[in-house]
């Protein structure tokens, strides 16, 4: 099967047989888990490949088969959910099986590979391992779908890749490191066959690159342009010869390593490509257009691959060769404006020594309205990551951030977000003595009837309780996705680009990555807050009326309780710079991000932090979360990131950075932080921009993201989407086209002030 | 003690002098513009504001103590002196109460959370209204900020005694000086007041070394042409503490906040951005000083 490549197929999805021999083989090497992936990975990969498209100046494009191995693999079409691993999509295995023209042999032939891969995928054999109390809280994987408190999820995500290694070395530097350690003669069986396999992947990409090559020189003879054709074959060659010797050898291998590992974490993209972006730039072999260019092949690429995430960083400190890096983060922002899409997700490390060029160049991108880039306070950042994840200050300046704006260490660390937590269904389950009103069945810990809390310490303690003990399932989730990852693969791709898989002879998830952590997404943070700071005052200060009642309207989602709804809505609500509303929000996410840290040691992970972030959960776990006591109806969104509550900040804009600076978000692993902006404040008073910029970050916020538009913007789009397919917006953790997103999210977004 | 009232104090301004900005208003004025957009700031007392969208008329107002609320809502702004009894009758919360008085203490308090915010350029701004008209809380105000560090901004029509603004002058960094219509006849139709007055308060402060940004609201209609442009030109080379011109083209918010007050509209036209732009280029032409908007 080897050389065949996927576009040789006029459809996919026609034929099955890549999977039937991928299947074959992954039989063949059971209880090898090294060579078994390479093995399979020699299967697949060749099938993954697509050809060039017209105006393409990289090669690499890829698709993902229905069987695979990856860091995580998911269908929209489908479910929507992550696979990690060894994953297998039914829904697409099942619809080439239907076709009318399948056999009846055929039909029977893939039911069986259907079966096989229903108890072999990754996330089967995760939950066939579960435990008793993983069974009961945990039923459903589909949070965007189902009610629950807590929701595991699969996968092995947004490591940040030392693509700065593979630039130095390239793929045969790579490959010499790799048997250079084989030469070790203490190593074990286990150990020289990762090693082996790691070889062999290094040539397996080798050849694919080959196999690229000789595409087009078929392209050439064919009467191809030879302009375009002839610098990315050239390319190629050197790069199956050695290092990446000029700046399109470096993007092209970067982009094909990353495309083939499935993975859209680009990390420090200046301090990679800056060296030799300057030195072809002084040598007179690159213009700076030739280099935008470039870059906007690789955003087009990497747009056309379907993935999530796709952050390029620039900026911050712990850079090896900050003005090199300085120089090329001119074109690779640039062309980003240039490209103006929602992929990738710049963003810039604000360190104190930034480069003015580059600054002006960032807000010039913000002012287009481009949510782009996220902004990050360096300094704090690295104190941050340094205090949560107990390492040393040089690892923390190599701190890198994925989804949402979570904190990882670039390149020796693990810590992919596998649970969450929708933290206003667990003060739901809690006032309805552990039941979940919506499901009407036992969810979490019974700890009393609303009568039994007589004081609001004992309702703070109950609630405590019940977040402690989701907390501690989902901690023990996240550590048995790792372990079954273990039991089943080595993640070669990933293992031979993080630090120590390679000196320590062990596969990422086994033993090799240096810190292997894990992190938690909590929602609704502050709709509870709110919600507990009005039953405190409503309930037990005023008493208005008992839990009991209180409950009960909550119940009937406040029909025919107006009143007490405003009295609700009235109460003090976080985003105000109230000390009410503000202090009871700090201790209780202190309590969170406590309780959660200390999971680590319980469960062996080198660090277990929240994330207080939001992908657009808080409006599908809104759906299924019952009134709340801060006069939020039924089935609304819930808060967003360490946002206040949508048009709950009533004070402006310093009184609510005050409220989110007092997080204490250096107890996290990141924590995301929204702001509306007008576009008058961004064209015209780029001063008090900066004076904004600067003084959140002195308050001590570690990171902003702001979406720039004009009042009345939103509005208008919502009656003429026609007209604004380009208002971009950053709902919480990611950026979208407004116009895209669902009616919950829009509202979420138009609810929020805009400001200046 | 020095008390004073105030309308509002709005923290986040960034178009009320350079920086970030908390702008403290100043309730009463002397002027009557017919263009004014901060109507709630002119009347010198406490008094209710009405949402007529959000009023059902349900009539809990109308047991008015003053009879300043009517059977379906409705305001008489002069009659009502804040008591604030419709305020917590209505059912609907249609209705909140303008005006605060409070001690330089307390506006202290309310401001210097926001100082993180002011940097090297921001600072607070006294508006209004007319914050001259309460000179002596005014002065204690800036003397207050000055005393802290906080750069002092004073919003003025220019229509008090000199002695006034001679008092103000130490504690006062900036002073954004309205201009509103340069022929005194016309000066005196449009606002009822004399613009003398006015005209040598800013030659004083000019002299005394004050630095001055010159507010210039646009009304189409009203100060829309040529001659007016070439006053304020002639202005900024007679007084050498002008440093800039803000042009501001009027808009129309006033008018909500007008309908709040039971009061009728005061519609002018609202001017198109290629117009504020024409006059922006020829006063530039004019001007000694940069031309803002």
């Amino acid at each position: 099967m080897r050389g065949y490549f996927a576009w040789d197929d006029a459809h996919l999805e026609d034929s099955l047989e890549a999977e039937f021999a991928y299947t074959d083989v992954y039989r063949q090497y059971e209880g090898r888990k090294s060579l078994r992936e390479i093995r399979c990975l020699q299967v697949m990969l060749p099938h993954v490949c697509t050809p060039v498209q017209e105006g393409d100046l990289l090669v690499g494009r890829r698709v993902f088969r229905p069987l695979g191995v990856a860091p995580s693999y998911w269908n929209d079409e489908s479910d929507g959910l992550d696979n990690v691993s060894y994953y297998a999509d039914m829904a697409r295995l099942e619809r080439v099986m239907r076709r009318e023209s399948q056999t009846e042999e055929g039909r029977a032939r893939i039911a069986a590979l259907m079966d096989f891969w229903r108890k072999e995928n990754v996330n089967a054999r995760v939950r066939s391992a579960f435990s008793e109390k993983m069974r009961r809280e945990m039923p459903s994987d589909l949070w965007n779908r189902d009610s629950g408190v807590i929701f595991g999820l699969y996968r092995l995500v947004f490591s940040q890749l030392d693509y700065d290694r593979l630039v130095r070395l390239g793929l045969t530097g790579l490959k010499a490191e790799v048997l250079e350690r084989m030469k070790d003669p203490d190593l074990d069986g286990e150990g020289t066959e990762f090693l082996q396999a790691l070889a062999e992947l290094t040539d397996l990409l080798g050849e694919i690159l080959g196999q690229y090559a000789e595409a087009l020189e078929g392209k050439l003879l064919s009467g191809a342009d030879r302009a375009w054709i002839l610098p990315m074959l050239e390319s190629l060659q050197r790069l199956r010869a050695g290092a990446p010797q000029t700046f399109r050898d470096a993007l092209q291998l970067v982009w094909f390593y990353s495309a083939l590992t499935g993975g859209r974490d680009f990390g420090r993209m200046d301090v990679y490509l800056g060296d030799l972006y300057v030195r072809d730039l002084e040598a007179g072999r690159i213009t700076e257009e030739e280099v935008i260019s470039l870059l906007l092949s690789f955003y087009r690429l990497m747009k056309d691959t379907d993935s999530r995430d796709g952050r390029i960083v620039v900026g911050g400190v712990g850079r090896r060769n900050p003005e090199h890096a300085d120089r090329v983060a001119i074109p690779i922002l640039k062309a980003g404006m240039r490209f103006r899409e929602l992929k990738p997700e710049f963003s810039l490390r604000m360190s104190p020594e930034l480069s003015e060029e580059v600054r002006a160049l960032s807000m010039e991108m913000l002012a287009d309205g481009m949510t782009y880039p996220l902004l990050f306070n360096d300094p704090a950042s690295v104190r941050a990551v340094e205090k949560t994840m107990h390492v040393s200050h040089e690892e923390a300046e190599q701190y890198g951030f994925f989804g949402c704006g979570e904190y990882v260490l670039g390149h020796c660390s693990m810590g992919t977000p596998n649970d969450i937590i929708n933290l206003a269904k667990a003060l739901e389950v809690t006032l309805h003595e552990g039941m979940d009103p919506l499901r009407g069945c036992p969810h979490g810990l019974n700890l009393g009837k609303p009568e039994d809390f007589d004081t609001f310490e004992a309702l703070l303690e109950a609630y405590r309780r019940q977040v402690t003990y989701f907390t501690e399932i989902a901690a023990e989730h996240q550590k048995l996705v790792y372990d079954t990852v273990s039991e089943c693969g080595a993640m070669l791709m990933m293992s031979l680009l993080m630090d120590d898989c390679v000196e320590r002879a062990k596969p990422l998830v086994s033993g090799g990555v240096r810190y292997l952590a894990g992190t938690y997404e909590t929602y609704g943070n502050t709709t509870v807050a709110d919600s507990l700071t009005a039953i405190r005052r409503v309930v037990y200060e005023e008493k208005v009326m008992s839990l009991r009642e209180l409950v009960e309207i909550l119940d009937r989602d406040f029909e025919g309780h107006e009143d007490v709804r405003q009295k609700l809505l009235d109460c003090p609500k976080f985003g105000n710079g109230e000390a009410e509303a503000d202090d009871l929000a700090r201790s209780l996410n202190t309590f969170v991000f406590d309780t959660c840290a200390r999971q680590a040691e319980r469960v062996g992970l080198s660090s277990y932090l929240v994330v207080v972030i939001n992908n657009g959960a808080n409006v599908d776990l809104g759906r299924n979360t019952g009134a709340t006591a801060d006069g939020r109806k039924a089935g609304t969104f819930l808060s967003n990131g360490n946002n206040p509550m949508a048009g709950m900040d009533r004070c402006g804009l310093p009184a609510m950075l005050r409220s989110m600076a007092g997080t204490e978000m250096d107890r996290t692993a990141g924590t995301a932080q929204n702001l509306k902006l007008s576009r008058d404040l961004f064209r015209n008073h780029p001063d008090v921009v900066r004076d904004l910029i600067d003084t959140a970050f002195d308050m001590g916020i570690l990171s902003l993201n702001i979406s720039v538009m004009d009042p009345g913007e939103m509005e208008d789009a919502m009656a003429h989407p026609e007209m604004h397919q380009n208002l971009f917006v950053r709902v919480g953790g990611f950026s979208a086209r407004f116009v895209s997103l669902d009616p919950g999210t829009q509202a979420d977004m138009l609810r929020r002030a805009l400001y200046g | 003690m020095n008390r004073g009232l105030v309308s509002d104090i709005v923290p986040f301004s960034i178009h009320d002098g350079p920086g970030i900005r908390t702008s403290v208003y100043f309730k009463g004025c002397p002027l009557n513009c017919r263009w004014c957009h901060n109507p709630e700031s002119r009347t010198g007392h406490v008094h209710a504001m009405v949402r007529r969208d959000l009023c059902r008329h349900c009539g809990a107002c109308a047991v008015c103590p003053m009879h300043a609320r009517g059977s379906h809502g409705e305001l008489d702004v002069m009659k009502c002196r804040g008591c604030g009894l419709c305020v917590r009758l209505c059912p609907a919360k249609a209705v909140r109460l303008c005006g605060q008085v409070m001690t330089p203490q307390e506006v202290l308090a309310r401001v210097l959370p926001d100082r993180p915010f002011f940097r090297e350029r921001g600072g607070v701004t006294l508006s209004g209204g007319e914050p001259m008209a309460q000179a002596e809380f005014a002065l204690a105000l800036a003397k207050c900020f000055h005393e802290q560090g906080i750069h002092v901004a004073l919003e003025t029509c220019g229509y008090a005694p000199r002695a006034a603004y001679a008092a103000m002058l130490p504690f006062t960094d900036l002073f954004l000086y309205d201009w509103k219509v340069s022929d005194p006849a016309a000066h005196r139709a449009w606002t009822g007041a004399d613009p003398g007055l006015i005209r040598e308060n800013l030659r004083f402060l000019s002299l005394q070394g004050a630095r001055i940004v010159l507010r210039c609201p646009m009304i189409p209609g009203v100060n829309d042409h040529e001659e007016h442009l070439r006053c304020i030109g002639k202005l900024t080379y007679e007084l050498a503490g002008i440093c800039r011109v803000d042009l501001l083209p009027y808009h129309a918010l006033g008018n909500d906040k007008r309908m709040q007050m039971g009061l009728a509209r005061e519609d002018f036209p609202v001017p198109e951005a290629n117009e504020v732009e024409r006059w922006q280029a020829v006063l530039s032409g004019l001007s000694r000083v940069p031309v803002c908007r």
